[in-house]
């Protein structure tokens, strides 16, 4: 039967079919346009990246739930492995730990003798939120996580992210109740820090593995392995004194830091309610690069 | 002959189910399973699926799916946005372009057609990577992924091989 001249599907099926012949190129090269558009932070992009992550998130967390607990499973059954070593390693750590509370209990009470004697004002106390960790966006080229808490608990661009046992990283997208954290250990993450021992400041940068490396010592800075690294509040975006982990590799200038945070067992967070509050994205060239996504002038952790 | 709504609406969810699946792939890709002292590497659950249906079934794979599930993936996942629809939509081309020589060889052949055809997306990822951030990346995290997405190809092929006889038909 012979089509009518004015129907629908007689005026489509040339756009049909010229998009069936291009589909493939056309697709390609609008996913080539999004990738440049996003590397000039385009304002739209990222809005669209929050909302779209703010409306999956629910979806992902109901998902994380067998998969935490495949995960708790997994531990367990690790853990009984080592059980006895584990609890003789405990009973001398214990022992030692009873040394250091009286070497504390002797300093705190020095400290406070002494802040007395010079009118020191202490900082404020820092306000925070806990969230949970809802997915790891541990993939071949980011290191991320998305957490349970957003703009609605008063989260803002840049926040610091701690665990019990030391730095996470950086809240870099905020959605109204989800959140993504950059963590210390990706390419884009570069966080000022000091040797606690040496007070030497430098910067952290991640470079996808699990040990960052310091870049930037002042010369001649005498880094030996055990040295514990801590934020040094530099820019003003990180608190100082945050415990960030302890070098583990001096070589040929080449410095590597092994995290306090246990990366396989990361389920809760607290977000540290500091830095720039209420930032808006076209004013974060004001930040520090690793807290702004994606930076222009990156340093090249390869170098 | 006639349809029911019920045999229509049947039909429908089964042509769905491969894209479907693809998509929860990749929503999937955000979890690792964390086995102390491994590199968190995630499998590409995302391309394995993909390449099978390509060979497969290519007429329920629609490349406009494609493209938006791999805009997805790179929201969840944190990727650039475009990188992982950029290696699906070369993935699926070039899979589609040996589907007819591939579809009638045996199991083990089409794995090493995975692993062949893989392997320049992954490099093709790494370079476009290095390239946004003006310098080489770390290649070992592009290669494990490589690895244990080749080495895991034989089960999902197994399990989407199952699901296409028996669901999708």
């Amino acid at each position: 039967m012979a089509k009518r001249p004015g129907s629908f599907n007689s005026l489509t099926q040339p756009v049909r079919s010229l998009w069936s012949y291009f589909a493939f190129t056309i697709l390609l090269i609008t996913s080539f346009i999004l990738m440049l558009l996003g590397k000039v932070d385009v304002f739209l992009i990222d809005n669209a990246r929050t909302i779209v992550l703010d409306a999956l998130a629910p979806a992902i967390e109901v998902a994380a739930g067998p998969i935490s607990f495949l995960n708790k499973l997994m531990k367990q059954i690790g853990d009984l492995r080592y059980l006895q070593a584990e609890n003789s390693r405990l009973i001398l750590e214990n022992q030692q730990l009873y040394r250091w509370q009286h070497i504390a209990q002797l300093f705190e009470a020095e400290n406070l003798a002494l802040r007395s004697l010079t009118n020191f004002i202490p900082p404020k106390d820092v306000d925070f939120v806990s969230a949970r960790v809802i997915g790891d966006g541990n993939g071949v080229f980011v290191r991320n996580i998305m957490i349970t808490a957003g703009n609605k608990d008063g989260l803002t661009l840049g926040n610091a992210v701690v665990s019990g046992e030391g730095l996470v990283g950086g809240v870099i997208e905020v959605g109204e109740s989800y959140s993504r954290v950059l963590l210390i250990t990706d390419l884009n993450s570069s966080i000022p820090i000091q040797i606690d021992r040496t007070r030497d400041p430098g910067l952290l940068i991640g470079d996808n593995t699990r040990t960052p490396r310091i870049i930037y010592l002042p010369l001649y800075s005498q880094v030996v392995l055990g040295d514990r690294i801590v934020t040094s509040g530099h820019g003003g975006v990180f608190p100082s004194g945050l415990g960030v982990g302890v070098v583990t590799m001096v070589n040929d200038g080449l410095i590597s830091v092994t995290p306090f945070v246990d990366w396989e067992r990361l389920e809760y967070v607290s977000i540290l309610k500091t830095g720039y509050d209420g930032i808006a994205r076209s004013d974060t060239s004001k930040l520090l690069p690793s807290l702004t996504r994606r930076p222009k002038n990156l340093p090249c952790p390869s170098k | 002959m006639n349809v029911t709504l019920a045999q229509l609406f049947s039909l429908w969810i089964r042509r769905s189910m491969p894209m479907a699946l693809v998509a929860m792939l990749a929503v999937i890709s955000v979890f690792s399973i964390k086995i102390p002292g491994w590199a968190s590497v995630v499998p590409d659950y995302t391309s394995m699926a993909i390449f099978y249906w390509a060979v497969f079934r290519p007429d329920l794979q629609p490349v406009l799916l494609l493209f938006m599930i791999g805009l997805l993936k790179d929201i969840i996942t944190g990727n650039p946005l475009g990188l992982t629809a950029i290696s699906l939509l070369l993935l699926h081309g070039l899979a589609l372009s040996q589907q007819r020589f591939l579809v009638t060889k045996p199991f083990l052949f089409i794995c090493f057609a995975f692993m062949l055809i893989q392997l320049p997306i992954s490099i093709l990822s790494w370079l476009m990577m290095s390239v946004l951030h003006f310098c080489l990346i770390a290649p070992d995290p592009v290669m494990y992924q490589y690895l244990i997405t080749v080495f895991s190809f034989p089960i999902m092929m197994w399990f989407l091989f199952h699901l296409h006889c028996y669901v999708i038909r």
